[in-house]
């Protein structure tokens, strides 16, 4: 009991002498399919960093979670609806939990910076959708929410005119490493990046888990291509086949505050939507191997700040593989400097078989306090 | 004869128009010297919501025309930093919650930094004056009136600009802004101070016209001739 104290003792005496931040966030989403359901969560988020001496940073970040409502889910919850094959599967959402979001150090020494441990890594120029991250890849319905952090060693080298990263991250698989390079540099206000890697591409076909070792060639834009309009892109192409993804953006804001922004995005999945999704796809798409189940989708953005307090938004995302799609309005208030309200409104649009057909509506209510 | 008065007429509008143009250089110099790095309080007033108020570190290489601005304050924006490269044209954009680096369309230069009416255009050296308009000096007791006239009007967003600046100091206090010659707004510099023979306003208030709204920026610490990193204003370094 006493040694339990001791350990407690020293170790909130261990964060304490850490700087600090964070924040609160309770979510609750309401959403209507044959029933009405709810289901929600409060999130505490800690981070904390140390300047250990002269070009050594290390920081940590805790995520405690509890979730509430509905917990047990059926993979018709969230994947399309296969009716041939009567595919099921069940999740279940724990009560409480704790997990180490980051835990890394950095080190910078002249033009080098190198990062060791659990990270965020995050690159690409597509605001939703970046083919050429296989690394974190971000919510569709909330690209703006933080991404998980990755165990990987990172070394960044900076020069006057470019730049130069690698990245290696150690597989599950545990006799493979995937390794990611890339080189960057802005000409004439427009930038430019050259991507070259391996990854290791995990597949789950006819009840088995394969894996192959792929090269990656990629480059990624962004600039003003016309005019002032934001334009950025990605592509990617798998050496030795006919593999292509590629994103296309652009985006404009006029003078009053109103922002308009499209994008576009591909990727081949070798496979065709003929009125459902094949099971071996939505397998995949389940253990998080394709991200996202469909081959072609479009994002159009309208948003207005009103004031520095309220913006208003509509967006719509559609998957126009399966001719599924959402419209979501939503307004986003800010009701103290460091307190937000979001209230997010989802209209779904499409049948059980297709991605965003799987509800008829939704609701988010969101309250987030930083600290 | 003749000849003469001609060489002596167009020598004396020379002189006058080489006046102006160092005048105004030296006013855009003393507004952005070489190299800065501050704290600064940033109050955005309205007239129907309370006030917001943001505290910034902030770096600039006006030689190499690159700023860097650093949030500290409120702890929902702290570390969100921006990087403003060749005087507002290209901008970098880094949110520390989801720690993603994004570069912005040129065309947000000339929307206002964290909803103020500074623009990121504002907060570049203003080379551009000298280049894009048209220049007319007049002294009026302790002030040089400089009227700006824009050239061209695709270069720039403002038609005209109305520069007041001290005759001793050449330290402006007052700069408004016309659009379609409408004052849109106009830029008040206060408390004047020294630091190392540098010339600052510890207060700068920008007033839209059109929105009512008001931005206050207020020096709370400066340092100028400062020796920067190779690598402070590269956007790869942007998270901290």
């Amino acid at each position: 009991m006493i040694n339990g104290l001791k350990s407690l003792i020293l170790f909130i005496n261990f964060l304490f002498c850490f700087e600090s931040s964070g924040y609160f966030e309770s979510n609750a989403d309401v959403y209507s399919k044959r029933n009405t359901n709810y289901l929600g969560y409060n999130k505490i988020r800690l981070d904390f960093e140390k300047k250990i001496s002269n070009g050594i940073d290390f920081n940590l970040s805790l995520i405690g979670k509890n979730n509430f409502g509905l917990r047990y889910l059926n993979s018709e919850d969230f994947t399309p609806y296969n009716e041939k094959n009567n595919f099921h599967y069940y999740d279940t959402l724990q009560t409480v939990f704790f997990f180490i979001d980051h835990l890394f150090f950095s080190y910078n020494k002249s033009n080098f910076k190198l990062l060791m441990g659990k990270q965020p890594i995050y690159y690409g120029s597509g605001f939703i959708w970046n083919p050429i991250n296989k690394i974190s890849f971000k919510n569709v319905l909330d690209p703006n929410y933080e991404i998980q952090g990755n165990n990987a060693f990172r070394l960044h080298f900076f020069a006057q005119t470019y730049d130069f990263d690698l990245i290696i991250i150690p597989e599950e698989k545990g006799d493979e490493i995937s390794l990611f390079t890339s080189i960057g540099s802005s000409i004439y206000n427009n930038y430019l990046r050259l991507h070259v890697f391996r990854y290791l591409n995990k597949t789950y076909k006819d009840n088995k888990l394969l894996y192959d070792l792929d090269n990656y060639l990629g480059l990624t834009y962004s600039g003003n291509l016309i005019f002032d309009i934001g334009s950025s892109f990605e592509v990617v192409k798998k050496i030795n086949s006919k593999s292509l993804e590629w994103t296309v953006s652009f985006d404009y804001t006029f003078n009053y505050g109103l922002n308009i922004m499209y994008e576009r995005f591909h990727q081949d999945l070798s496979y065709e939507y003929n009125s459902e999704y094949p099971i071996d796809l939505i397998q995949n798409y389940l253990l998080g191997f394709i991200n996202p189940i469909g081959e072609d989708y479009s994002f159009f953005s309208l948003s207005y700040q009103i004031d520095d307090y309220n913006t208003i938004s509509f967006q719509s995302i559609n998957n126009i593989s399966d001719k599924s799609s959402i419209l979501i309005p939503s307004l986003y208030y800010s009701l103290y400097d460091d307190v937000d309200l979001s209230f997010y409104f989802y209209m779904f649009n499409g049948d059980y078989t297709t991605e965003f057909g799987l509800n008829d509506w939704a609701f988010k209510f969101r309250v987030q306090i930083y600290f | 004869m003749f000849i003469i008065y001609l060489f002596l007429f167009s020598n004396l509008i020379f002189n006058q128009s080489y006046e102006s143009y160092s005048i105004l250089d030296s006013i855009v110099n003393k507004l952005t010297p070489p190299t800065s790095k501050g704290i600064i309080t940033q109050v955005n007033t309205s007239p129907v919501k309370k006030d917001r108020l943001f505290k910034y570190e902030y770096f600039a290489d006006n030689v190499e025309g690159v700023q860097l601005i650093r949030y500290i304050f409120p702890k929902k924006v702290k570390n969100n930093s921006f990087l403003i490269k060749n005087n507002g044209k290209d901008i970098w954009a880094y949110f520390d919650r989801t720690r993603r680096i994004r570069k912005l369309g040129s065309h947000v230069s000339k929307q206002g930094l964290q909803n103020s009416d500074f623009t990121f255009e504002d907060l570049g050296k203003n080379n551009n004056w000298l280049t894009d308009y048209k220049i007319d000096l007049k002294k009026e007791k302790n002030d040089f009136i400089i009227n700006l006239n824009i050239i061209d009007k695709k270069k720039s967003d403002y038609d005209k600009i109305i520069i007041y600046a001290n005759v001793e100091t050449l330290y402006p206090s007052k700069i408004s802004y016309f659009k379609k010659n409408i004052n849109e707004k106009t830029l008040f510099l206060d408390n004047i101070l020294y630091n190392n023979s540098f010339l600052y306003a510890q207060t700068m208030l920008m007033k839209n016209n059109l929105t009512k709204t008001e931005t206050k920026m207020i020096i709370d610490e400066i340092e100028f001739d400062v020796l920067f990193d190779n690598d402070i204003f590269n956007e790869n370094k942007l998270q901290k």
